[in-house]
């Protein structure tokens, strides 16, 4: 035996040298034998990798207007190593309307077809964009996949290689007794790799909203601007109402309880976080928290934007704007948030921040900022408070190499 | 001030040698502190230490060659030496650069034995860093040749696993 076969045949020598290759060089190297391939898919071998399991490596963007005709992502790093894009498109599947991103969880991304078009059954991949492996997964039927109205993704690589897609369908647009229309949920496991229904139909209010959820606790969550929001523990089939963090601090303020609303809402290294604006102005928040056992949220972090806003008066509006954005109030300042990001020493858990060409880190704790990069995403001709990017088209890139399927 | 002292220590002639014998049966003199880096050496000389005079210990390694212990020996002295000094990360690389550059592929397999069994955890990682590099870009099939790997794929499966990471078989080099 040479003393390379005698490196190859010790499974401490050869992982050794596997974390040292480049991951295109590790996908390719899946098909030198079945033991290479299980060595390279097994937990241990990505946690060797990636030792951070909660880490978010970037932000994949989506452009808001262009994404149905160009459909291609901007991407923002965000650990201090540099990382590069994982991908500028999403090709692997050549379908005629192109792919877009929905939901990001725990290192997949849940990616849909032509969802602009609510007459066209959609097709739903699975995609991990750290080793470009995906699975398509086989449509509901024609008749009932138009009607599908808020879609979740469910994987937990620590606990099962195993995912399941959750969606709640309206069966049709008939309105029942004035209470609002009959939904149905239905849940698709990886593990049997078919659709089934879960419960009975039941009625809400018609809500023609078109959401995917964020997955946290075991469970999947979509919220809403006017209707209710909602929880589907998953282990358990059971959906529920979720309770919100108050919007309005004094009843007789209903009005301006309604404008402030929440700004944000995500999940990061197991919390789930919702943003609310608490001033007139937009340039203060509170960053909620809710309980692991859904009994309410707390106040984690406070931000006020006034330090960064004089750092950067490009965020500031021209006066001539303030007539028409008299009742616009979050729109006084040009900026969006594009998420909230955990770290495992809290001390560094930071918001990213979108303003006029540049992202910024602000750190929640010591409220310290550093600029992460320049950037003019899609048309610079764009004027106006709107940002191109508003937090629903941002999602993590958390590298994985976990098994799935 | 470390680097002063130590440097000065090494190449003191008073320093302590220790006899490491290899798996040829060779006996080879080395630095006590370049052997105390041996994992097996370091554990043998505490377990041996009632012994007064070093000089005639002899730490049998039964699993290195002279002809690869002659090799790592003067790569450890350097690198402690190296190490030792607050020089910067460059320096260390080059070094291990121009160490690990002209090792053939069988010598490079040697060396990372040795280095494991010996547990000379930087060396290993240096040469771990080596072999991925020279492996990166080469195609499956060079791979298992070099590593002497049985494919266990049915061509099917072979095919399926290749249909499914196309992006990763784009620019292989020439074997």
């Amino acid at each position: 035996m040479s003393s390379s076969e005698a490196v190859a045949s010790n499974d401490g020598l050869l992982t050794e040298i596997l974390v040292h290759l480049p991951i295109k060089s590790l996908m390719k190297f899946k098909c030198i034998s079945k033991h290479w391939q299980s060595l390279i898919s097994s937990p241990g071998f990505s946690r060797r990798l990636y030792p951070d399991s909660h880490l978010v490596s970037g932000l994949i963007l989506r452009p808001t207007y262009d994404c149905v005709i160009k459909k291609e992502y901007d991407f923002v790093p965000l650990k201090y190593t540099s990382t590069t894009a994982p991908f500028r498109s999403l090709t692997f599947v050549n379908h005629p309307s192109g792919l877009i991103i929905l939901q990001s969880c725990n290192g997949l991304l849940l990616c849909a077809s032509s969802i602009s078009d609510w007459n066209i059954p959609c097709e739903y991949c699975i995609y991990n964009p750290t080793s470009h492996e995906f699975v398509t997964v086989p449509p509901l039927g024609d008749e009932n996949s138009r009607f599908i109205r808020r879609i979740g993704l469910a994987y937990d690589p620590a606990k099962s290689s195993h995912f399941k897609i959750v969606c709640i369908r309206s069966d049709s647009l008939e309105v029942i007794q004035n209470a609002g229309i009959s939904y149905q949920i239905e849940v698709y496991s990886s593990q049997t790799g078919s659709w089934r229904l879960s419960g009975v139909p039941f009625v809400l209010p018609y809500n023609s909203q078109y959401g995917a959820g964020v997955f946290w606790n075991g469970a999947i969550h979509w919220i809403s601007h006017c209707h209710a929001c909602l929880c589907f523990k998953v282990d358990e089939e059971q959906l529920q109402e979720m309770p919100m963090p108050p919007l309005t601090r004094d009843p007789a303020d209903r009005i301006e309880g309604f404008m402030r609303s929440f700004v944000y809402f995500g999940e990061s290294r197991e919390h789930l976080h919702f943003v609310v604006n608490v001033d007139n102005h937009s340039k203060k928040f509170d960053v909620y928290e809710m309980q692991r056992d859904y009994s309410g949220y707390f106040v984690k972090y406070r931000v006020d934007l006034d330090v960064i806003i004089a750092a950067f008066p490009e965020m500031d509006v021209p006066s001539d704007e303030d007539d028409f954005l008299f009742f616009y109030a979050f729109d006084c300042y040009k900026y969006s948030i594009l998420g909230i990001i955990r770290e495992a020493n809290d001390e560094e858990s930071y918001m990213v921040l979108h303003i006029p060409g540049k992202v910024i880190r602000y750190k929640l704790n010591d409220k310290t900022f550093t600029k992460i990069c320049d950037f003019h995403p899609g048309h610079e001709d764009v004027e106006g408070s709107q940002l191109e990017f508003t937090r629903l088209h941002a999602y993590h890139y958390m590298e994985t190499l976990a098994r799935f399927g | 001030m470390a680097s002063s002292s130590s440097s000065s220590s090494c190449s003191s002639s008073s320093e302590k040698k220790i006899t490491l014998k290899s798996s040829d049966g060779e006996a080879l003199n080395v630095e006590k502190n370049v052997a105390l880096e041996f994992e097996p050496a370091k554990g043998f000389l505490e377990d041996n230490s009632e012994e007064a005079d070093d000089e005639a210990i002899v730490v049998p390694l039964p699993n290195v060659s002279a002809a690869v212990l002659s090799e790592l020996i003067p790569y450890v002295k350097q690198r402690l030496e190296l190490s030792a000094k607050p020089v910067q990360k460059k320096l260390i690389k080059a070094f291990d650069d121009q160490f690990t550059r002209h090792l053939s592929d069988d010598k490079l397999g040697e060396l990372m034995l040795a280095a494991n069994y010996l547990g000379v955890n930087y060396l290993l990682d240096v040469l771990c860093d080596v072999t991925a590099d020279r492996i990166k870009n080469k195609s499956v099939e060079y791979v298992r040749e070099f590593l002497g790997i049985q494919n266990d794929f049915t061509p099917e499966e072979e095919a399926e696993l290749r249909a499914q990471c196309p992006w990763a078989f784009e620019g292989v080099d020439q074997d």
